[in-house]
């Protein structure tokens, strides 16, 4: 195996604001490899915006800080580079699908100068661009003579398409995918989904999927790091992370915990208990101690540490099964 | 569009024929009678009487507010008591010379306010930043009547640079227009500012920014027409408020504007030249925000979208 | 996350709120100057006799610059500008406070009810608000004050009247996101009165914007005020008032600057300060443009 296409160290991101510092992504690590999807699943507030905006170094000014480690594209340190070289990357090499498809999209421009921007700065000239975009409008089933229409006149998951059809316009060999279906009707969403599949495995680009839902991990992604309060507890393989036979981190566990389970009888869900901390106010030792259901004493004073559980084969370091918790420390020395 | 555009202008009869209304009633609540207006507090009771019956002031206050539509739908808006001369007469005489300094003043304010105000939210917090909001601030403290004053004192008393009345050259308009334009440009730089500082937050801005558009054409192609449309409203009202807020500095430079004219007349209780200058500024007002929500059709769709339905 | 926001919303409002207020120097600067003129009015007499310093001719000492006897010197008549400027402030801070109340009263009536009933109330109103609002304000009080006479009370109502539209707009804009929430839906399938929802559940959820604008206005009635007496249309003489004590120095300035300096000093130092605290207030209400 080659050099990894992304490769995240100990990255550590905060918000200073007025008030409070927020400490939003505390020391994670990641590798993705090309082609491959990674889903990144965890509540609201876990961090996993941050890690995205911080790979492409759009956290909000003055506010965001990258306070430690560094994030390599191809090898290249992201954080090193100059801003211009910065945003040669964005948009063309690596680029982000977000949320709200609804506030996303500049409602003073058509559609068509919104997808032929993204073009016309990474290399297309004004010949070429406007092929392109209806050949990327009508990949993503839109008829391209609605390209002249605004924003306004289109439904919220068209809107999401057209986001979709910046996004890959430029052949792209990561793509972000800020929760891209939430704010989606349930039926559309999977429709959404399918195509960017298909296009992701037509230009062969590696994703990150950002999500809460673990059924959507499931039929999109190869590995899988969950993510509470800005830390990865526990990552893997799909089969690692999803397989109940496996230790699983009590989170994880809790996770599954709440998604019914059609092949069992279960009078009722068990949700996790408590709520999300304070990102501003983080509990000692291990951050899920207060809601954990077998919290020991060591996790109110001692952070645990990734402990490898040497899942499937073949794999070393972070690519294979981890778990941050202090219950698997007897079973390895790793740190 | 057409549509709506033809709505608005029908809009403006009930709101004229209101405004015509208030002021009338207004006036009429005026102490004082055309007739010892006309002829002078000396001419003889008989006389004075005669001429208000003439006037028709003895009628009731609506025959009289219906007389006066009857005629100014005819195109009569009566002869001003004081001078005798038609009333529009009167108003154009004078006119042109609060029109410029209207003009210069909202153009002045333009020209300093977005631009300062764009510059302080895309450098929030920056010292250019401070320096705008804090000069807004106090410009928007400052009576203009004052500003005037000490503006005579330096510029045409110790320095004589510019002349401190009348009208004639250009350099009679660059005292007047200041003073109405620094308030104005102050209120119109605190809300580019803000607006700007709202719309650099929206998402499509960080959009425009992960497509690896620079940071110049991020605020110039995504985050300035959609920031500046609340601007241009409120531009355009307080374009309409000059026009009829000339008087203070009319009053200070002793330039003989709409805006005395019409101090004199409403003190006067000159009721046609009062009730014609006022549904003139109102129409003009009225123009003024159509040209301005057109202008917003013009650069939003979902307005023209709207205007269009 | 919402295990703290619950935690928040248990500390009063208010109190964080005040705590954010408290952090901005200028806005706290501009309350302290209020709060100082405020008390310079109430005791104006204590300061400055009215009868025998600010209102008594006396031709033996008119026009002496500032100096001891007279901190900011005499006017034509020999009276005193130190006492005269602080009679004055009483004049020009009850009109600021009064105008913005009345309009504030008036205009807030007037736009919950538009904007909680909506159709044909709200365009009536809506309408006539319109109408008056393309009057250029300076005419229509102007108007009005040439109807009701000078004075400040008169004064004081023309004012009002004119801003009343205003007020209006914006207060109806703030109250019609409100309406259509869920506690207000809450409200009425319970029963309560029309009266009863607007005065305790849609004003209270609309008042920080509304106290805001208002803080914002007293700086411009103040200034508005002040114009109007230069131009003759506001405060009579003898009675002390910034902008009319501005207008009979005009024929003085050459010689006696400081007649101009004093007063005009007065007012910015005024509306700067109610300009500032509104400000701050605003950014305290509505941290979210702060970051």
């Amino acid at each position: 195996m080659g050099e990894a296409l992304l490769k995240i160290e100990d990255l550590w991101v905060r918000y200073n604001t007025d008030e409070t510092v927020v400490y939003a992504v505390n020391g994670i690590s990641l590798e993705l490899d090309k082609g491959e999807n990674l889903g990144l699943v965890g509540e609201t507030g876990a961090g996993k915006t941050t890690t995205a905006l911080s790979i492409l170094r759009l956290l909000p000014k003055g506010i965001g800080q990258v306070t430690g480690g560094s994030i390599l594209f191809e090898g290249i340190d992201l954080f090193g580079l100059k801003e211009g070289d910065m945003r040669n990357i964005r948009g063309s090499k690596i680029s982000m699908i977000f949320q709200d498809p609804m506030t996303s999209l500049n409602p003073v421009l058509t559609v068509g100068d919104q997808i032929s921007e993204v073009l016309l700065l990474h290399g297309y000239t004004k010949e070429t661009v406007q092929n392109r975009v209806d050949e990327m409008l009508e990949l993503v089933g839109i008829p391209s003579k609605r390209k002249a229409e605004y924003p306004h006149q289109f439904s919220g998951g068209m809107k999401q398409r057209i986001v979709i059809a910046i996004a890959l316009a430029c052949s792209p060999m990561l793509l972000i995918a800020d929760e891209p279906t939430t704010a989606l009707d349930v039926t559309i969403q999977a429709q959404v989904l399918e195509m960017m599949n298909d296009l992701k495995q037509q230009i062969n680009t590696s994703m990150i999927l950002i999500t809460h839902d673990l059924g959507v991990v499931a039929e999109m992604c190869d590995k899988v790091a969950i993510m509470y309060a800005g830390e990865i507890v526990e990552h893997g393989t799909l089969e690692d992370v999803y397989d109940p036979g496996r230790e699983h981190h009590p989170y994880t566990a809790g996770l599954f915990g709440s998604i019914p389970d059609l092949t069992k009888e279960e009078d009722r869900l068990s949700p996790i208990g408590g709520l999300t901390p304070d990102p501003a106010d983080l509990p000692a030792g291990c951050k899920f101690h207060p809601r954990c259901t077998r919290c020991m004493d060591i996790c109110r004073e001692a952070q645990p540490v990734d402990v490898d559980l040497a899942g499937d084969a073949g794999h070393t370091g972070h690519t294979g099964h981890t778990i941050k918790c202090h219950l698997f420390g007897q079973w390895s020395a790793q740190s | 569009m057409h549509k709506y555009v033809i709505k608005r202008l029908l809009l403006l009869i009930p709101i004229l024929l209101g405004v015509a209304f208030i002021v009338f009633s207004i006036l009429s609540l005026t102490p004082g009678d055309p007739g010892t207006l006309i002829l002078g507090e000396t001419a003889p009771r008989e006389a004075i009487e005669k001429l208000n019956e003439q006037l028709g002031f003895n009628k009731p206050f609506l025959v009289r507010f219906a007389d006066y539509v009857i005629g100014a739908l005819h195109g009569d808006f009566g002869t001003s008591y004081r001078s005798g001369l038609p009333v529009f007469q009167e108003i154009f005489a004078r006119f042109s010379i609060t029109l410029t300094i209207a003009v210069l003043a909202i153009l002045t304010a333009l020209f300093v306010g977005i631009p300062a105000g764009i510059l302080s939210a895309v450098k929030q917090y920056s010292a250019a930043d401070v320096i705008s909001t804090v000069a807004a601030m106090l410009m928007a403290a400052i009576p203009g009547f004052w500003l005037g004053l000490m503006m005579i004192i330096l510029f045409s008393l110790k320095l004589g640079w510019l002349p401190s009345y009348g009208v004639g050259s250009f350099a009679h308009y660059i005292m007047p227009t200041l003073i109405l334009a620094i308030p104005c440009s102050a209120g119109l730089l605190r809300l580019t500012r803000t607006t700007m500082l709202e719309t650099i937050r929206q998402d499509y801005i960080r959009t425009a920014r992960a497509k690896g558009a620079s940071e110049t054409k991020v605020i110039w192609k995504h985050a300035l027409k959609n920031a500046l449309l609340p601007v241009i409203t409120v531009a355009g009202m307080e374009f309409g408020a000059l026009l009829g807020g000339t008087v203070i500095a009319e009053a200070v430079f002793s330039i003989p504007g709409v805006g005395m004219m019409l101090l004199t007349a409403i003190r006067m209780k000159d009721v046609p030249l009062v009730m014609a200058s006022v549904i003139f500024l109102a129409l003009l007002f009225c123009f003024i925000m159509l040209l301005i929500d057109l202008a917003h059709a013009f650069v939003d769709p979902r307005v023209k979208a709207m205007y269009s339905r | 996350m919402n295990n703290s926001e619950s935690k928040y919303k248990k500390r009063s409002q208010l109190g964080s709120i005040w705590k954010r207020l408290r952090k901005n120097k200028t806005a706290v600067a501009g309350l302290c100057v209020i709060c100082i003129f405020v008390l310079i009015a109430i005791f104006a007499d204590v300061i400055a006799d009215y009868s025998t310093m600010a209102i008594r001719m006396n031709a033996a000492e008119a026009l002496q610059p500032p100096g001891v006897g007279h901190l900011f010197g005499t006017d034509e008549y020999g009276r005193d500008v130190f006492a005269r400027v602080v009679h004055g402030s009483r004049v020009s801070i009850s009109i600021g406070l009064l105008t913005v109340s009345i309009a504030v009263a008036f205009g807030g009536l007037l736009g919950s009810i538009a904007g909680y009933f909506g159709g044909p109330v709200d365009n009536i109103i809506m309408r006539i608000m319109d109408t008056v609002m393309s009057i250029p304000a300076v005419l229509l009080t102007l108007s009005i004050v040439a109807a009701l006479g000078p004075g400040m009370v008169n004064l004081l109502w023309a004012m009002a009247i004119a801003t009343i539209p205003g007020f209006t707009r914006v207060i109806r804009s703030v109250v019609l996101p409100t309406v259509n929430q869920d506690f207000v839906e809450a409200a009425k399938a319970c029963g309560t009165s029309n009266r009863r929802i607007i005065l305790r559940h849609i004003i209270p959820n609309a008042i920080g914007p509304i106290i805001v604008q208002a803080t914002m206005a007293i700086s411009g009635m103040i200034l508005a005020a002040a114009a109007l007496s230069f131009i003759g249309m506001g405060i009579q003489p003898p009675r002390p008032e910034w902008g009319s004590m501005l207008s009979s120095a005009r024929e003085y300035m050459m010689n006696s600057p400081y007649l101009v300096v004093f007063p005009g000093l007065a007012i910015v130092t005024v509306a700067l300060s109610f300009n500032l605290f509104g400000d701050g207030l605003r950014d305290a209400l509505d941290p979210r443009l702060k970051n």
